[in-house]
């Protein structure tokens, strides 16, 4: 039997390598731009939403 | 105009402020789950620069997944007594620190103390069970659908941040991709919960809905159903607690079991890595549009009904990998697997929500969370146990499927309409 923390490798709270590579070369192929264009991209994303969120709730609260 | 919308928009002008918390919940599961999932991304780089096997390297994560789902009852005991926001903030707090910790890790034991125990620990606060805890407070009629919104931020986060992460680690390094993420949670995670999120619509002079007192549709307030919970040890003695709880345990064996072991049995079903890796994908997909769909869905029908069919469905694409050849059982099983996937959050939470009520609900979620996590760790390791002795599968799959038929008829029988608050009778006022 092998170990059982090897079977454990593919943890299901962390990406699958092969998935994780997998979104890597699609991502390449479709989009053809260096990685810090997509972080860039991708973090705007995630830093535009927060902040959009709370200016739009806080405008509403102070409006009622 | 209808009356019920009418009484939504009054309540304050444009959107219902319980959609905003959502949002902000939403967020907070996303950037959770999303730098969780991205330790798979580093483990590579993790051997090279430490100097230790993949499998030692793995002990984190398995550390990391018991610890999360013990720490999921502690947090929803905390959130049941000061309530989901402080909880939930200094939740994004403490792993936002931890995961700017790893940046500084010199070895494997760092990685475990950091990644394993503080992460993870804190990470229970971002999981399903405090922040759903919020979301009931803010919804009863819409409790499906914003409770499927809330569980479909893990997928997202897992879609947007496993690529975010990747190209971080290419352009940059490891330090400084987990600096970034660690302060992305502590600069922005945290403050928007702290500053949208309020524990309950009467923190605003709101009802849940968005319903106006005394409307035809307005939210009645909170009822005693027969199994209100006075005590969280109450709902041990009852049969919805079990059949809720087996259900959501065997959901963590047939997902974890899977998560770990599908591109595997795809390999030996000679089918390439990649092409497992994509059907993975497809099944990742298809069940963020899953859960909302059945999300909403379970406002307007019995939600048991709901997590019943979705065990079978999940049942039946485990026989899907049993009956048919390699590539068909590949895709029949991404299809309808990822339907059924994330699907038993929302019904989960929703049903003890509304059966048990919300005083001691964080803890109890808490605690059937944690029957999937355990389910869920002891599946990964059985799982491959079968596969070595057998060199097939197939015996597991079949237990699996055995498991899901159980949990789907166990759900099922779940006497939702005598439970339910959401089918109880208004509380009669008491004559002048």
């Amino acid at each position: 039997m092998s170990n059982p923390l090897q079977i454990l490798l593919h943890h299901s709270e962390s990406v699958d390598p092969t998935l994780a590579q997998w979104i890597r070369e699609r991502i390449d192929a479709i989009t053809g731009v260096g990685p810090a264009a997509i972080v860039v991209a991708i973090g705007a994303l995630i830093v535009v939403f927060p902040i959009t969120l709370a200016w739009i709730a806080r405008r509403r609260k102070t409006t009622e | 105009m209808s009356l019920k919308h009418n009484s939504e928009k009054k309540n304050g002008a444009g959107v219902f402020y319980g959609w905003y918390v959502i949002g902000a919940l939403f967020f907070s599961m996303f950037l959770g789950v999303g730098v969780r999932q991205g330790f798979g991304i580093f483990v590579e780089t993790w051997e090279r620069e430490f100097g230790v096997s993949v499998a030692t390297i793995s002990i984190a994560a398995s550390v990391g997944w018991l610890v999360n789902g013990v720490s999921q009852v502690f947090f929803g005991r905390l959130v049941d007594l000061f309530g989901g926001r402080i909880v939930i903030a200094i939740g994004l707090i403490a792993m936002g620190i931890g995961a700017m910790g790893i940046a500084a890790v010199g070895n494997v034991f760092g990685l475990i103390a950091l990644y394993g125990l503080a992460v993870s620990f804190a990470s229970g606060a971002l999981s399903g069970g405090p922040p759903g805890v919020v979301a009931v407070r803010w919804f009863q009629r819409n409790r499906g659908k914003a409770m499927s919104l809330l569980a479909s931020g893990g997928s997202i986060g897992g879609l947007l941040f496993i690529p975010f992460l990747t190209y971080l680690l290419i352009w940059t390094d490891w330090r400084t991709s987990w600096l970034i993420a660690g302060a992305i949670i502590l600069v922005l995670g945290a403050p928007v919960v702290w500053l949208v999120v309020r524990n309950d619509p009467k923190d605003l002079g709101q009802t849940p809905d968005g319903s106006q007192r005394g409307s035809q549709s307005s939210y009645t307030g909170p009822q005693d159903t027969p199994l209100e919970a006075k005590t969280w040890t109450q709902p041990f003695r009852t049969g919805p607690m079990w059949q809720l709880s087996l259900g959501f345990l065997v959901c963590g064996i047939t997902t974890g079991s899977i998560s770990v072991h599908y591109v595997r049995w795809a390999i030996s079903e000679d089918i390439r890595p990649e092409t497992a890796a994509l059907a993975f994908g497809l099944l990742s997909g298809i069940n963020a549009l899953g859960v909302i769909t059945i999300g909403s869905w379970s406002d307007k029908i019995e939600r048991r009904l709901l997590l019943g069919a979705v065990y079978l469905i999940r049942g039946i694409a485990f026989l899907i990998l049993i009956l048919l050849p390699g590539s068909a059982a590949l895709w029949g099983f991404a299809i309808a697997g990822g339907a059924s996937w994330l699907a038993t959050v929302p019904l989960t939470t929703g049903l003890t929500a509304d059966v048990y009520g919300i005083r001691h609900l964080g803890t109890l979620v808490g605690l059937i969370s944690m029957a999937h996590q355990i389910g869920g760790a002891l599946a990964v390791y059985l799982f491959g146990l079968v596969f070595d002795l057998w060199g097939t599968y197939d015996p597991a799959f079949a237990a699996g499927a055995i498991s899901l038929a159980i949990a789907g008829i166990v759900s099922l029988t779940i006497r939702e309409k005598r439970y339910s608050t959401r089918y109880a009778q208004p509380a009669r006022q008491p004559a002048p």
